[in-house]
């Protein structure tokens, strides 16, 4: 039933838009089949995909970047007390203070116009993601188990690798796919100040050039990339794994 | 049994405060080689403090702890002789049965040998859980995943062996059940064996000797040897009458 309701909406959202682009103001909102014609236009152009997997490319690594940061950062700050503070005082309101906006500029500045910029940037857009949920996830930590292990080892490498990571991965889970999402839309921005080729790149290069037809074919794009990624890839990670990595009933024991 | 044997444990003038709360006040008592020995004290007392500066587990306290010899804060390796199973399981409950099992031994070696598998499949065998080798911790009951808890204690061949409360929570049968199995598996292991209780009549079924702890910081009221033979009568006047003295020490405050 809920299915069905979220279909007709769907449908009620593209008979509006059609209907409103067949309106007056038509040449200012191409209605969905040219956008839709308009995307596969570019996309089958030569090299046309490549702005696609060049983009998917740079939010991979950068959010991989700020996954390796942030999880590092966040464990660290339980271990070392020197970089609690730094983390908890300069680094973590840095990074959620400062719009990545205009990290994305400085990077440019650092780094020119090769490509390095925007990864950097979704790098920044994410690694807070990853401290805070480390930080969630430590406070869940159950000492109990902690103190199991270290009973059976003197080594906190050991105890690290086998008991306090794995139970942090289903707060990475989430930092990951929250960190993945604001990595979708900053790409964007980062592509268009820092970039000469990618998907923000070419949503740039249409909107001046008064393409207004490839605009909203780039933007139905985004949006096609980010619906698949939350309800297909991370849904299906979620129900496969996350949830039976963590049982209701292993709080009691 | 308790005639003359090396002593394997030396606890002498152990003292332990928690801030301004005084736990426990000049403990002194010994186990020896392959003996059973029985902490037993009203609740709160300070037993699971004692196993656990025995274990290792607390860094500060006053007086000394000798396992084989050695004062446990100079040379620490004796402790790889111990292993120790909590008054709660404290599974990993993204790990099966057999994994949880394993734990001890992949947080003690370096790399796995060949016949740790071996190990673990005796372990679990002693425990009498070898077809729940693939179950997770959540599908099993509070006795199994006690067993389970003691597997990976007995899994890692430890001479000396510390159980706290391990059979609290569980109803008479099965709690009289697993008494008979971990005399079993003293008996076939060899093992000095200190075990944590506030039951009198378990100490009395299990205990070569009897520790009764009580007060408040806590001491030594009496140590109390046990010669009854085994198996021995669960309620015979013999126990009933043990039994009132015990509780005749704990009165006294
Ligand atoms: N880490 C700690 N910090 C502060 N106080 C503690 C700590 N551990 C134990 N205590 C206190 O020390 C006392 C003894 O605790 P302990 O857990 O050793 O008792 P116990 O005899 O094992 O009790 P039970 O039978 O309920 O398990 C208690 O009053 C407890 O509040
Ligand atoms: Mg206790």
């Amino acid at each position: 039933m809920r299915k069905i309701w979220a279909l007709l909406a769907i449908v009620a959202f593209i008979l509006i838009w059609w209907w409103l682009s067949a309106s007056a103001v038509s040449s200012f909102l191409p209605n969905p089949l040219q956008s839709v014609q308009a995307l596969f236009r570019r996309l089958s152009a030569p090299r046309g995909m490549s702005h696609v997997w060049l983009s998917l490319y740079r939010v991979c690594v950068g959010t991989f970047l700020g996954a390796v940061i942030g999880t590092v950062l966040g464990i660290a700050t339980r271990y070392v007390k020197a970089i609690e503070v730094v983390v908890r005082s300069v680094i973590y309101p840095l990074l959620q203070s400062v719009p990545t906006i205009c990290w994305a500029m400085v990077f440019i500045i650092w780094f020119g116009l090769n490509g390095v910029a925007p990864i950097l940037s979704v790098m920044v857009a994410a690694a807070p993601f990853f401290i805070i949920n480390t930080w969630e996830g430590m406070k869940e930590l159950d000492a109990n188990l902690i103190e199991m292990a270290s009973s059976f080892t003197r080594s906190r490498f050991r105890v690290l690798g086998k008991v306090v990571l794995p139970m942090l991965y289903p707060y990475l889970f989430a930092a990951t796919k929250s960190g993945f999402m604001i990595a979708w839309k900053i790409i964007i921005p980062a592509e268009i100040f820092g970039s000469t080729a990618g998907m923000g790149y070419r949503v740039h290069y249409a909107f001046s050039n008064h393409m207004i037809e490839d605009v909203f074919g780039w933007t139905l794009a985004f949006a096609a990339i980010l619906i698949f990624f939350d309800y297909g890839v991370f849904n299906l990670i979620d129900r496969k794994f996350v949830r039976k990595w963590k049982p209701q009933e292993s709080k009691q024991s | 049994m308790e005639a003359a044997g090396i002593k394997t444990i030396v606890v002498s003038d152990l003292c332990k405060r928690f801030g301004w709360l005084e736990v426990l006040s000049d403990i002194n008592f010994d186990v020896k080689q392959g003996e059973l020995v029985c902490i037993l004290g009203p609740s709160g007392c300070g037993k699971t403090t004692i196993l656990r500066i025995i274990a290792g587990l607390v860094p500060h306290y006053y007086g000394s702890v000798l396992l084989e010899g050695e004062d446990i804060r100079i040379n620490r390796d004796s402790l790889h002789n111990t292993a120790i199973v909590f008054q709660e399981p404290r599974l990993l409950p993204w790990r099966t049965v057999w994994q949880n099992i394993r734990l001890s031994l992949e947080l003690r070696n370096k790399k796995m040998e060949a016949d740790d598998e071996q190990l673990v499949e005796h372990a679990l065998a002693l425990v009498g859980l070898s077809e729940f080798a693939k179950s997770f911790p959540h599908q099993l009951s509070g006795g199994m995943k006690q067993r389970v808890a003691l597997a990976r204690a007995l899994v890692t061949q430890p001479q000396m062996l510390f159980m706290d409360e391990p059979l609290t929570g569980l109803d008479l049968r099965n709690r009289e059940e697993l008494q008979d199995e971990i005399l079993r598996i003293w008996n076939e292991k060899k093992v000095s064996l200190l075990l944590v209780t506030h039951d009198p009549a378990e100490a009395i079924y299990m205990a070569d000797r009897i520790i009764v702890l009580s007060g408040r910081p806590s001491s030594i009221r009496d140590i109390i040897s046990v010669s009854i033979p085994r198996p021995r009568p669960r309620d015979a006047a013999e126990t009933l009458a043990l039994e009132q003295y015990i509780r005749s020490l704990f009165g006294d405050d």
